[in-house]
Protein backbone atom coordinates (compact mmCIF):
# COMPACT_ATOMS: atom_id res chain seq x y z
CA UNK A 1 0.00 0.00 0.00
CA UNK A 2 1.42 3.26 -0.91
CA UNK A 3 2.14 5.71 1.72
CA UNK A 4 -0.23 9.25 2.09
CA UNK A 5 2.10 12.20 1.68
CA UNK A 6 1.73 14.37 4.74
CA UNK A 7 -0.96 17.11 4.34
CA UNK A 8 0.80 20.07 4.67
CA UNK A 9 2.70 18.58 1.16
CA UNK A 10 -0.75 17.80 0.12
CA UNK A 11 -1.94 21.08 0.43
CA UNK A 12 1.34 22.44 -1.16
CA UNK A 13 0.65 20.81 -4.20
CA UNK A 14 -2.63 21.53 -5.12
CA UNK A 15 -1.95 24.97 -4.54
CA UNK A 16 1.29 25.06 -6.43
CA UNK A 17 -0.12 25.83 -9.73
CA UNK A 18 -1.99 28.62 -8.28
CA UNK A 19 0.70 30.16 -6.92
CA UNK A 20 2.63 29.82 -10.08
CA UNK A 21 0.07 31.00 -12.22
CA UNK A 22 0.20 34.36 -10.57
CA UNK A 23 4.14 34.43 -10.98
CA UNK A 24 5.43 36.07 -13.56
CA UNK A 25 9.45 35.38 -14.47
CA UNK A 26 11.25 38.79 -16.67
CA UNK A 27 13.68 36.21 -18.80
CA UNK A 28 16.99 37.20 -21.05
CA UNK A 29 19.34 34.51 -22.64
CA UNK A 30 21.72 33.16 -20.13
CA UNK A 31 24.57 35.27 -21.87
CA UNK A 32 22.98 38.60 -21.81
CA UNK A 33 25.48 40.39 -19.16
CA UNK A 34 22.17 42.07 -17.69
CA UNK A 35 21.69 40.66 -14.38
CA UNK A 36 18.79 41.89 -12.93
CA UNK A 37 16.18 44.81 -14.38
CA UNK A 38 13.87 46.85 -12.07
CA UNK A 39 10.43 47.28 -12.63
CA UNK A 40 10.84 50.88 -14.27
CA UNK A 41 13.47 49.43 -16.69
CA UNK A 42 11.42 46.56 -17.98
CA UNK A 43 8.32 49.40 -18.43
CA UNK A 44 10.35 51.30 -20.66
CA UNK A 45 10.71 48.34 -22.95
CA UNK A 46 7.55 46.97 -23.12
CA UNK A 47 6.12 50.70 -23.18
CA UNK A 48 8.32 51.29 -26.21
CA UNK A 49 10.37 53.95 -24.53
CA UNK A 50 14.01 52.95 -24.54
CA UNK A 51 15.37 49.66 -27.33
CA UNK A 52 18.24 48.72 -25.23
CA UNK A 53 19.36 47.48 -21.71
CA UNK A 54 20.76 49.61 -18.91
CA UNK A 55 24.33 48.71 -18.67
CA UNK A 56 26.99 50.19 -17.56
CA UNK A 57 27.82 53.62 -18.85
CA UNK A 58 31.39 52.54 -20.34
CA UNK A 59 30.08 49.48 -22.55
CA UNK A 60 28.06 49.92 -25.66
CA UNK A 61 24.75 50.01 -25.06
CA UNK A 62 22.72 45.92 -25.80
CA UNK A 63 20.24 46.29 -28.65
CA UNK A 64 16.95 44.37 -26.51
CA UNK A 65 14.63 42.28 -29.22
CA UNK A 66 11.59 42.63 -26.88
CA UNK A 67 8.95 40.22 -27.18
CA UNK A 68 5.32 40.28 -26.24
CA UNK A 69 2.13 38.21 -25.84
CA UNK A 70 -1.04 38.43 -28.38
CA UNK A 71 -3.07 41.36 -27.32
CA UNK A 72 -6.10 39.26 -25.61
CA UNK A 73 -3.70 37.33 -23.28
CA UNK A 74 -4.18 37.06 -19.75
CA UNK A 75 -0.93 36.48 -18.85
CA UNK A 76 -0.43 40.14 -20.56
CA UNK A 77 -2.62 41.65 -18.94
CA UNK A 78 -1.78 40.29 -15.37
CA UNK A 79 2.08 41.46 -16.47
CA UNK A 80 1.40 44.91 -17.02
CA UNK A 81 -0.68 44.77 -13.75
CA UNK A 82 2.09 44.02 -11.94
CA UNK A 83 4.66 45.68 -13.70
CA UNK A 84 3.36 49.10 -13.39
CA UNK A 85 -0.17 49.05 -12.72
CA UNK A 86 -1.90 50.21 -16.64
CA UNK A 87 -4.88 48.40 -17.07
CA UNK A 88 -5.03 46.38 -20.21
CA UNK A 89 -6.87 48.80 -22.42
CA UNK A 90 -4.86 51.97 -21.55
CA UNK A 91 -2.19 49.99 -22.80
CA UNK A 92 -4.08 49.20 -26.11
CA UNK A 93 -4.73 52.99 -26.22
CA UNK A 94 -0.94 53.75 -25.82
CA UNK A 95 0.37 51.73 -27.86
CA UNK A 96 -2.14 52.84 -30.73
CA UNK A 97 -0.72 55.83 -30.42
CA UNK A 98 3.01 54.78 -30.99
CA UNK A 99 2.09 52.43 -33.56
CA UNK A 100 -0.01 54.27 -35.80
CA UNK A 101 1.45 57.62 -35.46
CA UNK A 102 4.82 55.92 -36.88
CA UNK A 103 6.75 56.63 -33.47
CA UNK A 104 7.60 53.07 -32.59
CA UNK A 105 5.67 49.36 -34.07
CA UNK A 106 4.74 47.19 -31.35
CA UNK A 107 7.68 44.32 -30.24
CA UNK A 108 6.23 40.77 -32.09
CA UNK A 109 3.84 38.60 -30.36
CA UNK A 110 4.17 35.11 -29.34
CA UNK A 111 1.61 32.87 -29.05
CA UNK A 112 2.08 31.79 -25.28
CA UNK A 113 5.11 31.30 -22.73
CA UNK A 114 6.72 28.17 -23.86
CA UNK A 115 7.13 29.97 -27.54
CA UNK A 116 8.43 33.31 -25.73
CA UNK A 117 11.18 30.99 -23.70
CA UNK A 118 11.92 29.29 -26.68
CA UNK A 119 12.99 32.49 -28.75
CA UNK A 120 14.46 34.16 -25.57
CA UNK A 121 17.15 31.01 -25.17
CA UNK A 122 17.20 31.57 -29.09
CA UNK A 123 18.33 35.41 -28.91
CA UNK A 124 21.20 37.15 -27.16
CA UNK A 125 19.64 40.34 -26.93
CA UNK A 126 15.74 39.17 -26.54
CA UNK A 127 13.87 39.82 -23.62
CA UNK A 128 10.53 38.57 -22.67
CA UNK A 129 8.01 37.83 -20.09
CA UNK A 130 6.69 34.32 -19.14
CA UNK A 131 4.58 32.37 -16.60
CA UNK A 132 6.91 31.38 -13.66
CA UNK A 133 6.26 28.22 -14.04
CA UNK A 134 7.54 27.38 -17.48
CA UNK A 135 11.23 29.03 -16.53
CA UNK A 136 13.96 26.29 -17.07
CA UNK A 137 17.79 26.31 -17.43
CA UNK A 138 17.91 27.70 -21.23
CA UNK A 139 17.23 31.36 -19.98
CA UNK A 140 18.27 33.96 -17.12
CA UNK A 141 15.10 35.67 -15.21
CA UNK A 142 16.42 39.16 -14.32
CA UNK A 143 12.92 40.24 -12.67
CA UNK A 144 10.12 38.30 -10.61
CA UNK A 145 6.24 39.83 -11.05
CA UNK A 146 3.79 38.78 -8.40
CA UNK A 147 0.28 39.19 -9.17
CA UNK B 1 -9.93 79.13 -45.29
CA UNK B 2 -13.52 79.25 -46.63
CA UNK B 3 -14.95 81.75 -49.23
CA UNK B 4 -18.49 80.75 -49.84
CA UNK B 5 -18.23 79.31 -52.62
CA UNK B 6 -20.53 75.90 -53.54
CA UNK B 7 -18.31 73.27 -55.28
CA UNK B 8 -18.32 69.53 -55.80
CA UNK B 9 -15.49 69.53 -58.86
CA UNK B 10 -12.65 67.22 -56.90
CA UNK B 11 -15.33 65.69 -54.48
CA UNK B 12 -15.17 62.27 -55.40
CA UNK B 13 -18.24 60.18 -54.31
CA UNK B 14 -18.67 57.78 -51.11
CA UNK B 15 -19.22 54.99 -53.83
CA UNK B 16 -15.38 55.51 -54.97
CA UNK B 17 -14.44 55.60 -51.43
CA UNK B 18 -15.56 52.44 -50.30
CA UNK B 19 -14.26 50.77 -53.60
CA UNK B 20 -10.84 51.49 -52.58
CA UNK B 21 -11.75 50.47 -49.19
CA UNK B 22 -12.70 47.14 -50.52
CA UNK B 23 -9.24 47.37 -52.34
CA UNK B 24 -7.45 47.53 -49.55
CA UNK B 25 -8.70 44.82 -47.54
CA UNK B 26 -8.53 42.51 -50.61
CA UNK B 27 -4.41 43.22 -51.09
CA UNK B 28 -4.52 43.09 -47.56
CA UNK B 29 -5.60 39.31 -47.62
CA UNK B 30 -3.24 37.53 -49.46
CA UNK B 31 -0.07 40.30 -47.40
CA UNK B 32 -1.05 39.18 -43.86
CA UNK B 33 0.63 35.88 -44.94
CA UNK B 34 3.94 36.77 -45.88
CA UNK B 35 6.42 35.99 -43.24
CA UNK B 36 7.29 39.11 -41.16
CA UNK B 37 4.20 41.49 -42.45
CA UNK B 38 2.18 42.62 -39.82
CA UNK B 39 -1.31 44.23 -39.97
CA UNK B 40 -3.38 46.72 -38.14
CA UNK B 41 -6.03 49.48 -38.11
CA UNK B 42 -7.94 51.40 -36.53
CA UNK B 43 -11.31 53.01 -37.22
CA UNK B 44 -13.87 55.38 -35.80
CA UNK B 45 -17.60 55.73 -36.63
CA UNK B 46 -19.03 58.89 -36.05
CA UNK B 47 -22.06 61.19 -35.58
CA UNK B 48 -22.47 64.44 -35.37
CA UNK B 49 -24.99 67.27 -34.92
CA UNK B 50 -25.85 70.65 -34.56
CA UNK B 51 -27.99 73.13 -33.31
CA UNK B 52 -27.27 75.75 -36.81
CA UNK B 53 -29.18 75.60 -39.58
CA UNK B 54 -27.36 78.43 -40.86
CA UNK B 55 -23.38 77.14 -39.56
CA UNK B 56 -22.36 73.57 -40.64
CA UNK B 57 -18.72 72.03 -39.04
CA UNK B 58 -16.07 70.76 -40.30
CA UNK B 59 -13.27 68.23 -38.52
CA UNK B 60 -10.49 70.03 -40.66
CA UNK B 61 -10.15 72.49 -43.36
CA UNK B 62 -9.81 69.67 -45.68
CA UNK B 63 -13.65 68.80 -45.53
CA UNK B 64 -16.31 70.23 -47.23
CA UNK B 65 -19.60 69.21 -45.46
CA UNK B 66 -22.45 67.48 -48.49
CA UNK B 67 -24.64 70.81 -47.71
CA UNK B 68 -22.45 73.16 -46.84
CA UNK B 69 -24.23 75.98 -45.13
CA UNK B 70 -26.91 73.43 -43.90
CA UNK B 71 -26.25 70.41 -41.80
CA UNK B 72 -27.99 69.19 -39.29
CA UNK B 73 -26.52 66.26 -38.30
CA UNK B 74 -23.74 63.71 -40.17
CA UNK B 75 -22.44 60.34 -40.15
CA UNK B 76 -19.44 61.15 -41.83
CA UNK B 77 -17.24 64.17 -40.25
CA UNK B 78 -15.62 61.90 -37.69
CA UNK B 79 -16.07 58.92 -39.39
CA UNK B 80 -13.32 57.07 -40.90
CA UNK B 81 -10.39 53.77 -41.44
CA UNK B 82 -7.04 53.08 -41.26
CA UNK B 83 -5.31 50.31 -42.19
CA UNK B 84 -1.69 50.38 -41.65
CA UNK B 85 1.07 47.20 -43.12
CA UNK B 86 3.95 46.85 -41.62
CA UNK B 87 7.35 44.76 -43.05
CA UNK B 88 10.41 43.75 -41.15
CA UNK B 89 13.10 44.03 -44.11
CA UNK B 90 15.88 43.15 -40.91
CA UNK B 91 16.19 43.78 -37.36
CA UNK B 92 16.97 47.29 -38.21
CA UNK B 93 14.86 48.27 -41.25
CA UNK B 94 11.27 48.58 -41.19
CA UNK B 95 8.97 49.53 -44.04
CA UNK B 96 5.54 50.86 -43.22
CA UNK B 97 2.51 52.04 -45.25
CA UNK B 98 -1.01 53.52 -43.37
CA UNK B 99 -3.67 54.07 -45.35
CA UNK B 100 -6.72 56.25 -44.66
CA UNK B 101 -10.39 56.48 -45.93
CA UNK B 102 -12.21 59.49 -44.15
CA UNK B 103 -14.40 62.47 -45.63
CA UNK B 104 -11.81 64.93 -47.22
CA UNK B 105 -12.14 67.47 -50.14
CA UNK B 106 -9.95 64.82 -52.65
CA UNK B 107 -10.00 61.13 -51.90
CA UNK B 108 -8.06 59.07 -54.08
CA UNK B 109 -5.39 56.56 -53.76
CA UNK B 110 -2.54 59.01 -53.20
CA UNK B 111 -3.98 61.19 -50.55
CA UNK B 112 -5.56 58.46 -48.69
CA UNK B 113 -1.99 57.23 -48.12
CA UNK B 114 -0.69 58.45 -44.94
CA UNK B 115 2.27 57.31 -44.28
CA UNK B 116 4.58 55.02 -46.72
CA UNK B 117 8.14 55.18 -45.00
CA UNK B 118 11.11 53.36 -44.88
CA UNK B 119 13.00 53.12 -40.89
CA UNK B 120 16.09 52.32 -40.27
CA UNK B 121 17.81 52.06 -37.15
CA UNK B 122 21.55 52.47 -37.69
CA UNK B 123 21.59 52.31 -33.35
CA UNK B 124 19.07 51.60 -31.28
CA UNK B 125 18.92 55.55 -30.07
CA UNK B 126 18.77 56.66 -33.48
CA UNK B 127 15.48 56.46 -36.09
CA UNK B 128 15.93 58.17 -39.67
CA UNK B 129 12.83 57.86 -41.96
CA UNK B 130 12.59 58.45 -45.48
CA UNK B 131 9.39 58.28 -47.64
CA UNK B 132 6.01 59.78 -46.69
CA UNK B 133 6.21 60.41 -43.23
CA UNK B 134 3.41 62.14 -40.36
CA UNK B 135 4.05 65.55 -39.78
CA UNK B 136 5.37 66.23 -36.30
CA UNK B 137 4.72 69.71 -35.23
CA UNK B 138 2.34 69.31 -32.07
CA UNK B 139 1.72 66.85 -29.32
CA UNK B 140 -0.97 65.34 -31.32
CA UNK B 141 -0.02 66.24 -35.44
CA UNK B 142 0.78 62.77 -35.75
CA UNK B 143 -2.18 60.64 -34.53
CA UNK B 144 -5.33 63.16 -35.02
CA UNK B 145 -7.12 60.21 -37.04
CA UNK B 146 -6.47 57.66 -34.40
CA UNK B 147 -9.46 58.66 -32.28
CA UNK B 148 -8.90 55.32 -30.30
CA UNK B 149 -5.52 56.61 -29.03
CA UNK B 150 -7.00 60.05 -27.50
CA UNK B 151 -10.23 61.10 -24.98
CA UNK B 152 -11.89 63.32 -26.40
CA UNK B 153 -13.70 62.77 -30.32
CA UNK B 154 -11.67 65.09 -32.19
CA UNK B 155 -8.35 66.96 -31.47
CA UNK B 156 -9.73 70.49 -30.20
CA UNK B 157 -10.65 72.48 -33.26
CA UNK B 158 -9.13 76.04 -32.01
CA UNK B 159 -5.47 74.15 -32.52
CA UNK B 160 -5.36 71.33 -35.07
CA UNK B 161 -9.07 72.21 -37.38
CA UNK B 162 -7.11 74.54 -39.93
CA UNK B 163 -3.56 72.71 -39.52
CA UNK B 164 -3.76 71.46 -43.23
CA UNK B 165 -0.40 69.47 -42.99
CA UNK B 166 -1.03 65.54 -42.13
CA UNK B 167 1.87 64.10 -43.56
CA UNK B 168 5.45 64.88 -45.44
CA UNK B 169 6.73 63.39 -48.18
CA UNK B 170 10.52 63.78 -46.84
CA UNK B 171 12.68 62.20 -44.18
CA UNK B 172 13.30 62.67 -40.70
CA UNK B 173 16.08 61.83 -38.00
CA UNK B 174 14.81 60.98 -34.13
CA UNK B 175 17.88 60.70 -31.66
CA UNK B 176 17.33 59.65 -28.40
CA UNK B 177 19.15 60.72 -24.86
CA UNK B 178 18.35 58.50 -21.97
CA UNK B 179 18.44 60.26 -18.40
CA UNK B 180 17.74 58.42 -14.80
CA UNK B 181 14.42 59.60 -15.00
CA UNK B 182 13.02 60.53 -18.60
CA UNK B 183 13.69 60.34 -22.17
CA UNK B 184 14.79 62.66 -24.64
CA UNK B 185 13.85 62.63 -28.10
CA UNK B 186 15.42 65.38 -30.33
CA UNK B 187 13.60 64.97 -34.02
CA UNK B 188 14.26 67.30 -37.02
CA UNK B 189 12.60 66.73 -39.84
CA UNK B 190 12.53 67.89 -44.06
CA UNK B 191 10.42 67.78 -46.73
CA UNK B 192 7.92 68.37 -48.96
CA UNK B 193 3.62 68.18 -48.62
CA UNK B 194 0.86 68.42 -51.13
CA UNK B 195 -2.66 68.15 -50.52
CA UNK B 196 -6.49 69.47 -51.52
CA UNK B 197 -8.41 71.98 -49.78
CA UNK B 198 -11.83 73.44 -50.62
CA UNK B 199 -11.37 76.58 -51.16
CA UNK B 200 -13.23 77.78 -54.46
CA UNK B 201 -13.53 75.46 -57.05
CA UNK B 202 -10.36 73.71 -55.42
CA UNK B 203 -7.32 74.83 -53.92
CA UNK B 204 -3.88 72.12 -54.04
CA UNK B 205 -1.87 73.44 -51.53
CA UNK B 206 1.49 72.62 -52.23
CA UNK B 207 5.04 73.48 -49.85
CA UNK B 208 8.74 72.23 -51.29
CA UNK B 209 10.75 73.42 -48.13
CA UNK B 210 9.06 72.63 -44.80
CA UNK B 211 11.45 71.96 -42.26
CA UNK B 212 10.86 71.44 -38.34
CA UNK B 213 12.58 70.33 -35.07
CA UNK B 214 10.91 68.98 -32.09
CA UNK B 215 12.06 68.24 -28.78
CA UNK B 216 10.18 65.55 -26.37
CA UNK B 217 10.83 64.56 -22.62
CA UNK B 218 8.92 61.94 -22.08
CA UNK B 219 9.04 60.47 -18.30
CA UNK B 220 6.55 57.85 -16.24
CA UNK B 221 3.83 60.53 -16.26
CA UNK B 222 4.76 63.53 -18.29
CA UNK B 223 5.32 64.14 -21.72
CA UNK B 224 6.58 67.67 -22.67
CA UNK B 225 7.17 68.81 -26.71
CA UNK B 226 8.25 71.66 -27.83
CA UNK B 227 8.54 72.42 -31.30
CA UNK B 228 8.95 74.22 -34.36
CA UNK B 229 8.23 74.18 -38.06
CA UNK B 230 8.36 76.28 -41.39
CA UNK B 231 7.34 76.39 -44.61
CA UNK B 232 6.62 78.51 -47.89
CA UNK B 233 3.48 78.21 -49.61
CA UNK B 234 4.35 76.85 -53.05
CA UNK B 235 0.85 77.30 -54.94
CA UNK B 236 -1.53 79.81 -55.85
CA UNK B 237 -5.80 79.73 -55.37
CA UNK B 238 -6.70 79.73 -59.05
CA UNK B 239 -10.07 81.30 -57.62
CA UNK B 240 -8.16 84.51 -56.21
CA UNK B 241 -5.87 85.07 -59.35
CA UNK B 242 -8.35 86.95 -61.37
CA UNK B 243 -8.85 89.22 -57.77
CA UNK B 244 -5.27 89.73 -57.40
CA UNK B 245 -4.94 90.74 -61.24
CA UNK B 246 -7.15 93.49 -60.88
CA UNK B 247 -5.70 94.94 -57.50
CA UNK B 248 -2.52 95.02 -59.22
CA UNK B 249 -3.94 97.10 -61.88
CA UNK B 250 -5.32 99.16 -59.09
CA UNK B 251 -1.80 99.14 -57.55
CA UNK B 252 -0.12 100.00 -60.68
CA UNK B 253 -2.30 103.08 -61.63
CA UNK B 254 -0.73 105.60 -59.53
CA UNK B 255 -4.05 106.62 -57.40
CA UNK B 256 -2.73 108.24 -54.16
CA UNK B 257 -3.80 106.08 -51.03
CA UNK B 258 -5.86 103.80 -53.40
CA UNK B 259 -2.66 102.45 -54.96
CA UNK B 260 -0.59 101.80 -51.70
CA UNK B 261 -4.36 100.19 -50.44
CA UNK B 262 -4.48 97.75 -53.59
CA UNK B 263 -1.10 96.54 -53.57
CA UNK B 264 -0.78 96.12 -49.70
CA UNK B 265 -4.40 94.27 -50.39
CA UNK B 266 -2.84 91.65 -52.66
CA UNK B 267 0.19 91.35 -51.33
CA UNK B 268 -2.04 89.79 -48.11
CA UNK B 269 -4.10 87.94 -50.87
CA UNK B 270 -1.21 85.81 -52.36
CA UNK B 271 -0.96 82.23 -51.06
CA UNK B 272 2.10 81.34 -53.40
CA UNK B 273 5.78 82.68 -51.54
CA UNK B 274 3.76 83.42 -48.30
CA UNK B 275 6.23 82.03 -45.21
CA UNK B 276 3.98 79.99 -42.55
CA UNK B 277 5.86 78.78 -38.72
CA UNK B 278 4.27 77.08 -35.83
CA UNK B 279 5.78 77.11 -32.33
CA UNK B 280 4.38 74.95 -29.96
CA UNK B 281 4.75 74.11 -26.17
CA UNK B 282 2.72 70.92 -25.59
CA UNK B 283 1.78 69.09 -21.86
CA UNK B 284 0.52 65.95 -21.40
CA UNK B 285 -0.07 64.27 -17.96
CA UNK B 286 -1.12 60.66 -16.57
CA UNK B 287 -0.94 59.56 -13.48
CA UNK B 288 -3.43 56.39 -14.64
CA UNK B 289 -6.36 58.16 -12.80
CA UNK B 290 -5.73 61.85 -13.67
CA UNK B 291 -4.75 62.77 -17.33
CA UNK B 292 -4.48 66.47 -18.84
CA UNK B 293 -2.95 67.83 -21.43
CA UNK B 294 -2.58 71.72 -22.80
CA UNK B 295 -0.69 73.22 -25.69
CA UNK B 296 -0.24 76.99 -26.13
CA UNK B 297 1.20 77.22 -30.13
CA UNK B 298 2.10 80.77 -32.23
CA UNK B 299 1.67 80.27 -35.84
CA UNK B 300 2.74 83.28 -38.52
CA UNK B 301 2.26 83.97 -41.85
CA UNK B 302 3.57 86.60 -44.09
CA UNK B 303 0.10 86.63 -45.88
CA UNK B 304 -2.77 87.59 -43.41
CA UNK B 305 -4.76 85.70 -45.95
CA UNK B 306 -3.06 82.52 -44.46
CA UNK B 307 -4.79 81.63 -41.53
CA UNK B 308 -2.20 82.30 -38.57
CA UNK B 309 -3.38 82.93 -34.73
CA UNK B 310 -2.56 82.78 -31.21
CA UNK B 311 -4.43 79.22 -29.98
CA UNK B 312 -4.26 77.16 -26.64
CA UNK B 313 -6.10 74.75 -24.98
CA UNK B 314 -6.26 72.53 -21.43
CA UNK B 315 -8.06 69.29 -20.83
CA UNK B 316 -8.36 67.52 -17.75
CA UNK B 317 -9.95 64.36 -17.35
CA UNK B 318 -10.42 61.54 -14.36
CA UNK B 319 -10.26 57.70 -15.00
CA UNK B 320 -13.31 56.27 -13.01
CA UNK B 321 -12.66 52.06 -14.06
CA UNK B 322 -13.71 52.08 -17.95
CA UNK B 323 -15.20 55.90 -17.61
CA UNK B 324 -13.57 58.84 -18.35
CA UNK B 325 -15.17 62.18 -18.31
CA UNK B 326 -13.05 65.56 -19.56
CA UNK B 327 -13.35 68.85 -19.39
CA UNK B 328 -11.61 71.19 -22.35
CA UNK B 329 -11.45 75.14 -23.09
CA UNK B 330 -9.72 76.22 -26.24
CA UNK B 331 -9.24 79.18 -28.02
CA UNK B 332 -7.93 80.83 -31.13
CA UNK B 333 -7.42 84.73 -31.51
CA UNK B 334 -5.71 85.52 -35.58
CA UNK B 335 -3.04 87.48 -35.69
CA UNK B 336 -4.62 89.85 -37.89
CA UNK B 337 -7.43 92.20 -37.14
CA UNK B 338 -10.53 92.89 -38.71
CA UNK B 339 -9.81 94.84 -41.70
CA UNK B 340 -11.74 97.52 -42.57
CA UNK B 341 -11.48 99.96 -45.94
CA UNK B 342 -9.02 102.68 -46.05
CA UNK B 343 -10.31 104.99 -49.00
CA UNK B 344 -12.67 105.02 -51.15
CA UNK B 345 -11.92 103.31 -54.90
CA UNK B 346 -14.75 104.77 -56.45
CA UNK B 347 -16.18 102.61 -59.40
CA UNK B 348 -13.99 99.61 -57.95
CA UNK B 349 -14.94 99.54 -54.33
CA UNK B 350 -18.11 97.18 -55.55
CA UNK B 351 -15.70 94.70 -58.16
CA UNK B 352 -12.45 94.80 -56.47
CA UNK B 353 -12.17 96.37 -52.73
CA UNK B 354 -14.73 94.70 -50.93
CA UNK B 355 -14.40 91.31 -52.09
CA UNK B 356 -10.38 92.02 -51.16
CA UNK B 357 -11.60 93.07 -47.82
CA UNK B 358 -14.00 90.22 -47.31
CA UNK B 359 -11.63 87.10 -48.19
CA UNK B 360 -9.30 89.01 -46.32
CA UNK B 361 -11.64 88.66 -43.20
CA UNK B 362 -13.48 85.40 -44.02
CA UNK B 363 -10.06 83.31 -43.47
CA UNK B 364 -9.57 84.23 -39.79
CA UNK B 365 -10.55 81.76 -37.16
CA UNK B 366 -11.53 83.68 -33.87
CA UNK B 367 -13.41 81.33 -31.72
CA UNK B 368 -13.46 79.75 -27.66
CA UNK B 369 -15.27 75.85 -27.23
CA UNK B 370 -15.84 74.59 -24.24
CA UNK B 371 -16.26 70.60 -24.60
CA UNK B 372 -17.45 67.99 -22.05
CA UNK B 373 -16.88 64.84 -22.73
CA UNK B 374 -17.19 61.11 -21.51
CA UNK B 375 -15.03 57.86 -22.94
CA UNK B 376 -16.47 54.57 -21.67
CA UNK B 377 -13.95 51.97 -22.72
CA UNK B 378 -16.27 49.13 -22.99
CA UNK B 379 -14.23 46.72 -24.96
CA UNK B 380 -10.06 45.85 -24.61
CA UNK B 381 -10.23 47.28 -28.18
CA UNK B 382 -12.83 49.92 -28.75
CA UNK B 383 -13.93 52.92 -26.67
CA UNK B 384 -17.42 54.76 -27.00
CA UNK B 385 -17.36 58.66 -26.32
CA UNK B 386 -19.82 61.25 -26.15
CA UNK B 387 -18.89 65.11 -26.26
CA UNK B 388 -21.05 68.06 -26.03
CA UNK B 389 -19.13 71.43 -27.53
CA UNK B 390 -20.49 74.30 -27.19
CA UNK B 391 -18.36 77.13 -29.39
CA UNK B 392 -18.83 81.57 -29.36
CA UNK B 393 -17.54 82.29 -32.86
CA UNK B 394 -16.44 86.37 -32.75
CA UNK B 395 -17.51 88.18 -35.61
CA UNK B 396 -15.65 87.62 -38.85
CA UNK B 397 -13.89 84.69 -36.94
CA UNK B 398 -15.46 82.15 -39.00
CA UNK B 399 -12.53 80.54 -40.56
CA UNK B 400 -13.38 76.94 -39.37
CA UNK B 401 -17.16 77.08 -40.20
CA UNK B 402 -18.80 76.56 -43.69
CA UNK B 403 -21.86 79.41 -43.59
CA UNK B 404 -24.49 81.45 -45.12
CA UNK B 405 -22.78 85.30 -45.76
CA UNK B 406 -25.51 86.64 -43.51
CA UNK B 407 -23.52 85.47 -40.24
CA UNK B 408 -20.14 86.66 -40.82
CA UNK B 409 -20.48 89.99 -38.89
CA UNK B 410 -21.71 88.59 -35.74
CA UNK B 411 -20.98 86.48 -33.32
CA UNK B 412 -22.53 83.14 -33.08
CA UNK B 413 -22.98 80.43 -30.47
CA UNK B 414 -23.04 76.71 -31.80
CA UNK B 415 -23.50 73.71 -29.74
CA UNK B 416 -22.62 70.23 -31.22
CA UNK B 417 -23.24 67.04 -29.87
CA UNK B 418 -21.08 63.97 -31.02
CA UNK B 419 -20.90 60.44 -30.62
CA UNK B 420 -18.08 57.81 -31.66
CA UNK B 421 -16.89 54.41 -31.58
CA UNK B 422 -13.53 54.52 -31.68
CA UNK B 423 -11.23 51.42 -32.56
CA UNK B 424 -8.05 50.00 -33.03
CA UNK B 425 -6.94 46.43 -34.02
Amino acid sequence: MRRLLPLPALLACLLWPLAALADLAVIVHPDNPVQALTQKQVSDLYLGRTRHFSVAESTAPIPATVYELPPDSPLRESFFHALNGMPIKQINAYWARLRYSGEVLPPPALPDSRSVLQAVSHDRNAIGYVDAATVDHSVKVVLRLKE
Amino acid sequence: MKPDVHSGSIRNTGLRRWALAGLLLLAAGPLAAAEGLHLGGFGTLGFVTDNRSNIAPARDIGQQPADSFKTGSSWVMDSRLGLQVEYGLSPTLDLVGQFILRDHFQSDFESSTELAYAAWRPSPDLDIRAGRINYDAFLLADHRNVGYAYPWIRPPAEFYGWIPIFSVDGLDAAYDLHGDEARWRFKAQLGRSEFAIPIGRGYQFKTNDLRGVSVTRQSDRWRLKAAYSEFTVDSEVPDLVPLQAGLGQVAAAGIPQVSAEAADLRRNLTFKGTRVSYTTLGAAYDDGRWLAQAELGVSTATAAVVPHATMAYASLGRRFGDWTPSLTLSTSHPGNKVRDAASDWGPFNAALRDPALFTLNTTRIEQDTVSLGLRWDFHRQAALKLQWDSTLVKPSGYGLWWRELSVNGRSSRIEMLSATVDFAF
